[in-house]
């Protein structure tokens, strides 16, 4: 492939783990554009996808190891993986720094996730030249 | 219709126009006010691609149509209320709404019941529009 041809992919993930084909069909999009040939720069989370980077979910089935197997694939591809704070705050899903903020007694980041604002989103969109989204 | 999904549609050359960095995203609201945060979670990423200064426009269809009733009190049902922050969108510069009008027709509603100014628009010029964007977000 020559390089013009190689696109770059920002992905948003709105479905949850279990339940549905999004939220697993979104890592098996982005194996597929990295094979291909195409850049990945940031998958976001939104919405129940926030779901994904929930340690202490216990999904059952196909979609355990979800938050395992993006965390693998992002550090050899170079990727990020965010969750939205908003999102993931109403949805219990939260960093060390958050369950300070707000009194929690525990955090349940999912190692390799990053919490962070939805400007994130809208930033990586800006430059991408697709974006596609993954819903249930 | 299919609900949380959303894709680019565009070709790499012809992106953003004139300016690469003002992108056209059209945010599509198909559910009613009280469908869990999808209104309120739609309306937050409108309000940060205003932010970022890009090209916005919202379109409602289905139940979305309701997201723009006035006189929603939220407060009697225990809820929070995210739709005003509908009526504030002028404020951002998003004044581009787009109200499909088959769904106004089938709800007993029409532009004069919603709280802010829309463009009623038939399903053909919809698709037009969505055609029309660098990205298409659906809440």
């Amino acid at each position: 492939m020559h390089a013009s041809d190689s696109l770059t992919y920002v992905l948003l993930v709105h479905a949850a783990p279990g339940g549905g084909s999004g939220a697993r069909g979104a890592l098996r999009f982005a194996r597929a554009l990295l094979a291909r040939g195409h850049r990945l720069v940031r998958v976001f989370f939104y919405r129940e996808g926030v779901h994904t980077g929930n340690r202490l979910m216990v999904p059952g089935g196909q979609e355990s190891g979800l938050a395992a197997d993006w965390s693998a694939l992002s550090r050899e591809a170079g990727f990020d993986l965010v969750l939205c704070v908003g999102a993931a705050e109403r949805r219990g899903v939260l960093d060390a720094a958050g369950a300070r903020r707000h009194g929690r007694a525990g955090d349940s980041l999912a190692e390799g996730f990053r919490i962070a604002g939805l400007g994130q989103l809208i930033d990586a969109a800006v430059d991408a030249d697709r974006v596609v989204c993954f819903g249930d | 219709m299919p609900t949380g999904w959303c894709a680019s549609v565009t070709e790499p050359e012809a992106v953003g126009g004139a300016d690469r960095h003002r992108r056209r995203m059209l945010f599509l609201f198909a559910a009613g006010p009280r469908a869990g945060l999808r209104g309120r979670e739609g309306l937050d990423a409108v309000l940060m691609a205003a932010a970022f200064d890009q090209a916005v426009t919202l379109a409602f269809i289905d139940d979305g149509v309701f997201q723009l009733l006035p006189g929603q009190d939220a407060a009697a049902a225990g809820g929070d209320d995210h739709t005003g922050g509908f009526a504030a969108l002028h404020l951002y510069d998003v004044d581009r709404i787009l109200v499909e009008r088959d769904s106004l027709q089938a709800r007993g509603l029409d532009a004069a019941d919603l709280r802010i100014a829309v463009e009623v628009v038939d399903g053909a010029r919809l698709g037009e529009e969505l055609r029309a964007h660098d990205f298409l977000f659906g809440f």
